[in-house]
Protein backbone atom coordinates (compact mmCIF):
# COMPACT_ATOMS: atom_id res chain seq x y z
CA UNK A 1 0.00 0.00 0.00
CA UNK A 2 0.82 3.46 -1.08
CA UNK A 3 1.58 5.31 1.88
CA UNK A 4 1.14 8.81 0.11
CA UNK A 5 -2.05 7.57 -1.17
CA UNK A 6 -3.19 6.15 2.54
CA UNK A 7 -2.46 9.74 3.96
CA UNK A 8 -4.09 11.35 0.85
CA UNK A 9 -7.40 9.33 1.43
CA UNK A 10 -6.98 9.67 5.05
CA UNK A 11 -6.85 13.43 4.72
CA UNK A 12 -9.93 13.78 3.15
CA UNK A 13 -11.61 11.16 5.47
CA UNK A 14 -10.94 13.42 8.55
CA UNK A 15 -11.43 16.84 6.82
CA UNK A 16 -13.95 16.12 4.59
CA UNK A 17 -15.95 14.19 6.42
CA UNK A 18 -15.21 15.32 9.70
CA UNK A 19 -14.34 11.88 11.08
CA UNK A 20 -12.08 11.42 14.41
CA UNK A 21 -8.12 10.56 12.86
CA UNK A 22 -7.96 7.91 15.73
CA UNK A 23 -11.01 6.26 13.76
CA UNK A 24 -9.65 6.47 10.40
CA UNK A 25 -7.39 3.33 10.25
CA UNK A 26 -6.31 1.08 6.91
CA UNK A 27 -8.38 -1.31 8.71
CA UNK A 28 -11.41 0.86 9.05
CA UNK A 29 -14.81 -0.43 7.33
CA UNK A 30 -15.85 2.51 5.61
CA UNK A 31 -20.03 2.03 5.98
CA UNK A 32 -19.64 0.38 9.36
CA UNK A 33 -16.86 2.18 11.14
CA UNK A 34 -17.00 5.40 9.83
CA UNK A 35 -20.61 5.82 8.76
CA UNK A 36 -19.75 6.80 4.81
CA UNK A 37 -23.05 6.35 2.88
CA UNK A 38 -23.42 6.66 -0.63
CA UNK A 39 -23.89 9.80 -0.88
CA UNK A 40 -20.52 10.57 1.08
CA UNK A 41 -18.55 7.91 -1.43
CA UNK A 42 -19.92 9.92 -4.19
CA UNK A 43 -18.31 13.28 -2.76
CA UNK A 44 -15.10 11.11 -1.92
CA UNK A 45 -14.44 9.91 -5.51
CA UNK A 46 -15.23 13.44 -6.61
CA UNK A 47 -12.34 14.79 -4.12
CA UNK A 48 -9.87 11.74 -4.94
CA UNK A 49 -10.48 12.64 -8.82
CA UNK A 50 -9.45 16.27 -8.48
CA UNK A 51 -6.19 15.50 -6.32
CA UNK A 52 -4.84 12.58 -8.02
CA UNK A 53 -6.40 14.58 -11.33
CA UNK A 54 -6.99 10.93 -12.59
CA UNK A 55 -10.41 9.72 -13.36
CA UNK A 56 -11.62 6.90 -10.69
CA UNK A 57 -14.07 4.44 -12.51
CA UNK A 58 -16.94 4.27 -10.19
CA UNK A 59 -17.58 0.39 -10.79
CA UNK A 60 -14.20 -0.33 -9.75
CA UNK A 61 -14.96 0.95 -6.53
CA UNK A 62 -17.99 -1.87 -6.13
CA UNK A 63 -15.95 -4.15 -3.97
CA UNK A 64 -14.36 -1.46 -2.08
CA UNK A 65 -15.06 -1.88 1.98
CA UNK A 66 -11.97 -0.67 3.34
CA UNK A 67 -9.71 2.65 3.58
CA UNK A 68 -6.82 0.22 2.59
CA UNK A 69 -9.34 -1.04 -0.32
CA UNK A 70 -9.66 2.58 -1.65
CA UNK A 71 -6.15 2.74 -1.55
CA UNK A 72 -5.70 0.08 -3.48
CA UNK A 73 -7.92 0.92 -6.17
CA UNK A 74 -5.41 4.07 -6.41
CA UNK A 75 -2.51 2.02 -6.80
CA UNK A 76 -3.79 0.73 -9.67
CA UNK A 77 -4.74 3.84 -12.02
CA UNK B 1 -72.62 8.42 -12.56
CA UNK B 2 -68.77 6.77 -12.25
CA UNK B 3 -69.82 6.66 -8.37
CA UNK B 4 -72.49 4.46 -8.50
CA UNK B 5 -72.33 0.53 -7.78
CA UNK B 6 -72.75 0.10 -10.98
CA UNK B 7 -69.75 2.76 -12.26
CA UNK B 8 -68.00 0.73 -9.67
CA UNK B 9 -68.15 -2.21 -11.36
CA UNK B 10 -67.44 -0.68 -14.74
CA UNK B 11 -64.37 1.42 -13.45
CA UNK B 12 -63.17 -2.69 -12.74
CA UNK B 13 -63.17 -3.27 -16.40
CA UNK B 14 -61.69 -0.18 -17.25
CA UNK B 15 -58.79 -0.50 -15.27
CA UNK B 16 -58.71 -4.21 -16.38
CA UNK B 17 -58.95 -3.15 -19.85
CA UNK B 18 -56.42 -0.73 -19.56
CA UNK B 19 -53.51 -2.25 -17.50
CA UNK B 20 -54.63 -5.38 -19.92
CA UNK B 21 -52.89 -3.30 -23.12
CA UNK B 22 -50.70 -1.92 -20.93
CA UNK B 23 -49.11 -5.38 -20.54
CA UNK B 24 -49.61 -6.16 -24.11
CA UNK B 25 -47.79 -3.10 -25.46
CA UNK B 26 -45.13 -3.76 -22.74
CA UNK B 27 -44.79 -7.16 -24.21
CA UNK B 28 -45.11 -5.47 -28.36
CA UNK B 29 -42.48 -3.19 -27.18
CA UNK B 30 -39.66 -5.49 -25.70
CA UNK B 31 -40.61 -8.49 -27.80
CA UNK B 32 -40.77 -6.32 -31.25
CA UNK B 33 -40.59 -2.91 -31.44
CA UNK B 34 -37.25 -2.71 -29.31
CA UNK B 35 -35.46 -5.16 -30.81
CA UNK B 36 -36.24 -3.72 -34.03
CA UNK B 37 -35.07 -0.60 -32.71
CA UNK B 38 -31.75 -1.73 -31.93
CA UNK B 39 -30.89 -3.28 -35.10
CA UNK B 40 -32.42 -0.80 -37.74
CA UNK B 41 -31.83 2.60 -35.23
CA UNK B 42 -27.73 3.13 -35.28
CA UNK B 43 -25.78 4.82 -32.31
CA UNK B 44 -26.65 4.72 -28.15
CA UNK B 45 -28.19 8.32 -28.86
CA UNK B 46 -30.01 8.08 -31.72
CA UNK B 47 -31.63 4.79 -30.12
CA UNK B 48 -32.24 6.46 -26.85
CA UNK B 49 -34.11 9.62 -28.44
CA UNK B 50 -36.46 7.43 -30.72
CA UNK B 51 -36.94 4.87 -27.69
CA UNK B 52 -37.90 7.69 -25.31
CA UNK B 53 -40.36 9.68 -28.39
CA UNK B 54 -42.10 5.65 -28.48
CA UNK B 55 -42.53 5.19 -24.77
CA UNK B 56 -43.90 9.22 -24.14
CA UNK B 57 -46.42 8.39 -26.74
CA UNK B 58 -47.20 4.81 -25.45
CA UNK B 59 -47.52 5.99 -21.50
CA UNK B 60 -49.50 9.15 -22.91
CA UNK B 61 -51.54 6.62 -24.97
CA UNK B 62 -52.07 4.58 -21.91
CA UNK B 63 -53.29 7.63 -19.76
CA UNK B 64 -55.53 8.77 -22.18
CA UNK B 65 -57.27 4.99 -22.70
CA UNK B 66 -57.70 4.98 -18.74
CA UNK B 67 -59.77 8.02 -18.97
CA UNK B 68 -61.66 7.27 -21.83
CA UNK B 69 -62.47 3.97 -20.82
CA UNK B 70 -63.75 6.15 -17.40
CA UNK B 71 -61.05 4.47 -15.14
CA UNK B 72 -59.91 7.78 -13.99
CA UNK B 73 -59.91 11.30 -14.66
CA UNK B 74 -56.48 13.63 -14.78
CA UNK B 75 -56.06 17.28 -15.21
CA UNK B 76 -52.39 18.62 -15.71
CA UNK B 77 -51.56 22.30 -15.07
CA UNK B 78 -48.67 24.67 -16.17
CA UNK B 79 -47.81 27.22 -13.82
CA UNK B 80 -45.65 28.67 -16.09
CA UNK B 81 -44.10 27.38 -19.86
CA UNK B 82 -40.68 25.74 -18.86
CA UNK B 83 -38.35 26.25 -21.31
CA UNK B 84 -36.65 22.84 -22.65
CA UNK B 85 -33.61 24.16 -23.50
CA UNK B 86 -31.92 22.92 -20.22
CA UNK B 87 -31.76 20.05 -18.09
CA UNK B 88 -34.14 19.85 -14.66
CA UNK B 89 -34.35 17.95 -11.40
CA UNK B 90 -37.87 17.09 -12.21
CA UNK B 91 -38.81 16.29 -8.78
CA UNK B 92 -41.94 14.59 -7.72
CA UNK B 93 -44.40 12.95 -4.80
CA UNK B 94 -45.20 9.48 -5.29
CA UNK B 95 -48.40 8.76 -4.25
CA UNK B 96 -49.29 5.62 -6.49
CA UNK B 97 -47.72 3.46 -9.23
CA UNK B 98 -49.02 5.23 -12.50
CA UNK B 99 -47.32 8.43 -11.40
CA UNK B 100 -44.06 7.81 -13.41
CA UNK B 101 -46.22 7.20 -16.68
CA UNK B 102 -47.60 10.41 -15.95
CA UNK B 103 -44.48 12.11 -15.51
CA UNK B 104 -43.21 10.53 -19.07
CA UNK B 105 -45.76 10.97 -20.96
CA UNK B 106 -45.23 15.36 -20.20
CA UNK B 107 -41.55 14.71 -19.87
CA UNK B 108 -40.56 11.89 -22.39
CA UNK B 109 -36.69 13.18 -23.42
CA UNK B 110 -36.21 12.73 -19.44
CA UNK B 111 -33.86 10.29 -17.51
CA UNK B 112 -35.40 8.68 -14.87
CA UNK B 113 -34.25 5.96 -11.88
CA UNK B 114 -35.51 1.99 -12.98
CA UNK B 115 -35.36 -0.46 -10.14
CA UNK B 116 -32.62 -3.09 -10.64
CA UNK B 117 -34.54 -5.75 -10.81
CA UNK B 118 -36.88 -4.83 -13.73
CA UNK B 119 -33.50 -4.61 -15.57
CA UNK B 120 -33.23 -8.65 -15.91
CA UNK B 121 -36.88 -8.97 -16.62
CA UNK B 122 -36.87 -10.29 -20.08
CA UNK B 123 -39.67 -8.05 -20.98
CA UNK B 124 -38.15 -4.91 -19.99
CA UNK B 125 -34.39 -4.80 -20.19
CA UNK B 126 -34.35 -4.32 -24.26
CA UNK B 127 -36.84 -1.49 -23.46
CA UNK B 128 -34.78 -0.09 -20.81
CA UNK B 129 -31.53 -0.34 -22.33
CA UNK B 130 -32.42 1.61 -25.27
CA UNK B 131 -34.26 4.24 -23.62
CA UNK B 132 -30.82 4.03 -21.16
CA UNK B 133 -32.38 4.99 -17.97
CA UNK B 134 -30.50 4.58 -15.25
CA UNK B 135 -30.34 1.60 -12.76
CA UNK B 136 -30.19 1.56 -8.77
CA UNK B 137 -28.19 -1.58 -9.21
CA UNK B 138 -25.27 0.49 -7.26
CA UNK B 139 -26.45 3.60 -5.42
CA UNK B 140 -22.90 5.63 -5.93
CA UNK B 141 -22.94 4.87 -9.71
CA UNK B 142 -26.41 5.83 -9.68
CA UNK B 143 -26.25 9.11 -7.93
CA UNK B 144 -22.85 10.03 -9.75
CA UNK B 145 -24.73 9.11 -13.50
CA UNK B 146 -27.65 10.95 -12.07
CA UNK B 147 -25.73 13.91 -11.67
CA UNK B 148 -23.73 13.86 -14.62
CA UNK B 149 -26.53 13.84 -17.23
CA UNK B 150 -28.12 16.83 -15.36
CA UNK B 151 -24.84 18.55 -15.32
CA UNK B 152 -24.35 17.74 -19.35
CA UNK B 153 -27.82 19.51 -19.68
CA UNK B 154 -30.29 16.31 -19.70
CA UNK B 155 -33.69 16.26 -17.07
CA UNK B 156 -33.54 13.48 -14.86
CA UNK B 157 -37.64 12.56 -12.90
CA UNK B 158 -36.62 11.30 -9.39
CA UNK B 159 -39.20 11.12 -6.71
CA UNK B 160 -37.51 12.32 -3.66
CA UNK B 161 -39.61 9.59 -1.44
CA UNK B 162 -37.40 6.97 -2.99
CA UNK B 163 -40.82 5.02 -2.48
CA UNK B 164 -44.79 5.52 -2.87
CA UNK B 165 -46.08 8.00 -0.44
CA UNK B 166 -48.25 6.06 2.17
CA UNK B 167 -51.69 7.73 2.88
CA UNK B 168 -51.97 9.47 5.88
CA UNK B 169 -48.13 9.35 6.94
CA UNK B 170 -46.21 12.59 7.17
CA UNK B 171 -44.23 13.35 3.51
CA UNK B 172 -40.44 12.02 4.65
CA UNK B 173 -38.09 12.80 1.84
CA UNK B 174 -34.91 10.51 1.76
CA UNK B 175 -31.50 12.68 0.94
CA UNK B 176 -30.70 11.14 -2.45
CA UNK B 177 -32.81 14.07 -5.13
CA UNK B 178 -31.43 16.52 -2.61
CA UNK B 179 -27.89 14.93 -2.76
CA UNK B 180 -28.75 15.12 -6.48
CA UNK B 181 -29.63 18.85 -6.39
CA UNK B 182 -27.10 20.42 -4.81
CA UNK B 183 -24.21 18.44 -6.47
CA UNK B 184 -25.87 18.95 -9.91
CA UNK B 185 -26.95 22.90 -9.39
CA UNK B 186 -29.64 22.46 -11.99
CA UNK B 187 -32.62 24.06 -11.45
CA UNK B 188 -35.49 21.93 -9.38
CA UNK B 189 -39.28 21.48 -11.79
CA UNK B 190 -41.60 20.68 -8.62
CA UNK B 191 -44.50 18.53 -9.87
CA UNK B 192 -46.97 18.23 -7.23
CA UNK B 193 -49.32 15.38 -7.66
CA UNK B 194 -52.56 14.40 -6.01
CA UNK B 195 -54.88 11.37 -6.66
CA UNK B 196 -58.10 11.39 -5.08
CA UNK B 197 -59.11 8.97 -3.26
CA UNK B 198 -55.98 7.45 -3.11
CA UNK B 199 -55.03 4.26 -5.33
CA UNK B 200 -52.13 2.05 -6.65
CA UNK B 201 -50.60 2.56 -3.15
CA UNK B 202 -47.78 0.27 -2.45
CA UNK B 203 -48.83 -3.32 -2.06
CA UNK B 204 -52.15 -2.63 -3.29
CA UNK B 205 -53.61 -4.36 -5.81
CA UNK B 206 -54.81 -3.14 -9.19
CA UNK B 207 -58.32 -4.21 -8.85
CA UNK B 208 -58.91 -2.99 -5.18
CA UNK B 209 -61.12 -0.21 -7.04
CA UNK B 210 -61.97 2.46 -5.05
CA UNK B 211 -65.71 3.90 -4.23
CA UNK B 212 -65.07 7.21 -6.65
CA UNK B 213 -63.89 7.68 -9.36
CA UNK B 214 -60.00 8.85 -9.42
CA UNK B 215 -59.40 11.80 -9.71
CA UNK B 216 -55.28 12.75 -10.78
CA UNK B 217 -54.11 16.58 -10.86
CA UNK B 218 -50.35 17.10 -11.68
CA UNK B 219 -49.28 20.57 -11.09
CA UNK B 220 -46.19 21.52 -12.94
CA UNK B 221 -44.81 24.53 -10.51
CA UNK B 222 -42.30 26.81 -11.83
CA UNK B 223 -38.58 25.89 -11.59
CA UNK B 224 -36.78 26.96 -8.16
CA UNK B 225 -33.22 27.22 -7.40
CA UNK B 226 -31.96 26.36 -4.43
CA UNK B 227 -31.30 29.44 -2.23
CA UNK B 228 -27.55 30.46 -2.84
CA UNK B 229 -26.49 29.77 0.90
CA UNK B 230 -27.75 26.31 0.39
CA UNK B 231 -26.14 25.99 -2.87
CA UNK B 232 -22.67 27.69 -1.51
CA UNK B 233 -22.39 25.95 1.45
CA UNK B 234 -18.95 24.05 1.84
CA UNK B 235 -19.65 21.37 4.28
CA UNK B 236 -21.56 18.62 1.58
CA UNK B 237 -23.47 16.94 4.39
CA UNK B 238 -25.01 20.58 5.74
CA UNK B 239 -25.96 21.05 2.35
CA UNK B 240 -27.61 18.29 1.46
CA UNK B 241 -29.86 17.84 4.57
CA UNK B 242 -30.84 21.80 4.25
CA UNK B 243 -31.13 21.21 0.68
CA UNK B 244 -33.50 18.28 1.38
CA UNK B 245 -36.00 20.60 4.10
CA UNK B 246 -35.88 23.39 1.48
CA UNK B 247 -37.38 20.54 -0.74
CA UNK B 248 -39.89 18.91 1.81
CA UNK B 249 -40.93 21.99 2.98
CA UNK B 250 -41.90 23.01 -0.65
CA UNK B 251 -43.99 20.03 -1.54
CA UNK B 252 -45.85 20.38 2.29
CA UNK B 253 -46.54 23.94 1.49
CA UNK B 254 -47.94 22.91 -1.48
CA UNK B 255 -49.87 19.13 -0.10
CA UNK B 256 -50.71 20.94 3.10
CA UNK B 257 -51.15 18.87 5.96
CA UNK B 258 -52.24 15.12 5.11
CA UNK B 259 -50.16 15.10 1.88
CA UNK B 260 -53.84 15.65 0.28
CA UNK B 261 -53.10 18.44 -2.48
CA UNK B 262 -55.05 21.48 -0.68
CA UNK B 263 -55.96 22.67 -4.28
CA UNK B 264 -58.23 20.19 -5.18
CA UNK B 265 -60.75 22.26 -6.48
CA UNK B 266 -60.65 22.63 -9.93
CA UNK B 267 -57.58 24.40 -11.45
CA UNK B 268 -57.39 27.99 -11.16
CA UNK B 269 -55.07 28.01 -14.24
CA UNK B 270 -55.92 24.71 -15.68
CA UNK B 271 -53.40 24.38 -19.35
CA UNK B 272 -53.76 20.92 -20.90
CA UNK B 273 -50.66 20.52 -22.89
Amino acid sequence: MCEEKYEMVRGVLVEEFELDPEKVRADAHLVDDLGIDSIDAVDLLVRLKELTGKHVPPDRFRSVRTVADVVAVLDTL
Amino acid sequence: MLNSKLGRAWRFVGTAVGFGLFGLGGLICGLVLFPLIRITVPGVDRRRRVSRWLVGHLFALFIRVMALLGAMRYDVTWENEVPRTRGYLIAANHPSLIDVVFLISLFPDADCIVKASLWSNPFMALTLRAADYISNRSPVEALQSCISRLQSGRSLILFPEGTRSVPGMPLRFRAGAAAVAVRAGQPILPVIISCDPSTLTKGEHWASIPPKQVRFLLRVLSPVDLPPEIKNCPNHREATSRANAFMLALFKAELGEGMQDKSHAPGHYVVQR
